[in-house]
């Protein structure tokens, strides 16, 4: 806390600290990986959507998985994999980027061979008439597709990624600074001397 | 499973009065590795402990260990009845 001693503005600079904004403006500042644990669920949840939209309304459904693909790119270049200013990543933010660049690519291996084998099947059943499914046939249809595996790819690594950074550390700050007290100890250690 | 491996390297940086940032400089990794690395949340490569040891002028056992290291204070206690 910047502001010791003043009450006002001791409340006013912990309003502050539960917008996050100076959380992110330290991280940003000291180089350390931003993680993004929910933010990826949004282009990804609208892929999913766009893709079922798609299915039904030909029309207009692949640019919303478009859009969901370009949404999704600035994570990459943001978020827990994003290159330090340097240039050069160590070997632990070397193995971070790598895992999640295998889990996202493992995610679109087991979608496009899961996604083959289903449509394959239901296609067949389908055929004699035991079974109603989209199947993709239109070039809008394959498109919606691509970016769908694309949006994929970005989020789960992404995701990965920011699940392997510990939680403890992701606010590293403490290095040539005096430990915060918590809250709790704080109001004890209030109360203690007040008393 | 991968055995848990304990380190006290923030003991000997405190003790060379090095911050997480000068140390990180020093070893060629980024500031946040030297923090996950405290606190046991990374496990280094055989090259980046050797450059660590080698920053302390200590040799690797002596920084890192399969067993928790001792407190500081149980050792100098031990030490002191020793004498």
């Amino acid at each position: 806390m910047t502001y010791r001693g003043n009450p006002l503005l001791e409340k006013l600079d912990r309003i502050a600290e539960y917008t996050g904004v100076p959380k992110l403006a330290r991280r940003t500042a000291q180089d350390a990986a931003i993680p993004l644990r929910v933010m990826p669920l949004l282009p990804l949840t609208l892929a999913i959507v766009g893709l079922f939209v798609q299915a039904h309304a030909p029309a207009g459904g692949w640019i919303v998985v478009m859009g969901a693909w370009i949404s999704a790119m600035p994570l990459g270049l943001t978020g827990p994999m994003r290159p330090p200013p340097g240039g050069v990543r160590d070997e632990r933010e070397r193995a971070l980027v790598r895992t999640g660049h295998l889990a996202g690519l493992g995610a679109v291996a087991l979608l496009a061979i899961g996604g083959c084998f289903l449509m394959g099947i239901l296609g067949a059943l389908a055929m004699v008439g035991y079974a109603r499914v989209w199947l993709p046939q239109g070039p809008q249809d394959w498109i919606a597709i691509g970016f769908f595996l694309l949006v994929v790819q970005t989020t789960v690594a992404v995701l990965v990624a920011s699940w392997m950074i510990p939680r403890g550390l992701a606010d590293a700050d403490e290095d040539d600074q005096p430990a915060r007290l918590t809250r709790r100890a704080d109001r004890r250690f209030r109360g203690g001397r007040e008393g | 499973m991968a055995k848990q491996i304990y380190n006290r390297i923030s003991l000997f940086r405190a003790e060379a009065g090095l911050s997480r940032k000068a140390l990180a400089d020093a070893v060629g990794v980024n500031p946040q590795t030297i923090g996950f690395l405290e606190r046991g949340d990374y496990t280094p490569s055989l090259e980046l402990a050797m450059k660590l040891a080698e920053r302390f002028g200590i040799s690797v056992e002596l920084l890192f260990s399969f067993r928790p290291f001792p407190a500081m204070a149980d050792v100098l206690r031990q030490a002191g009845e020793a004498t």
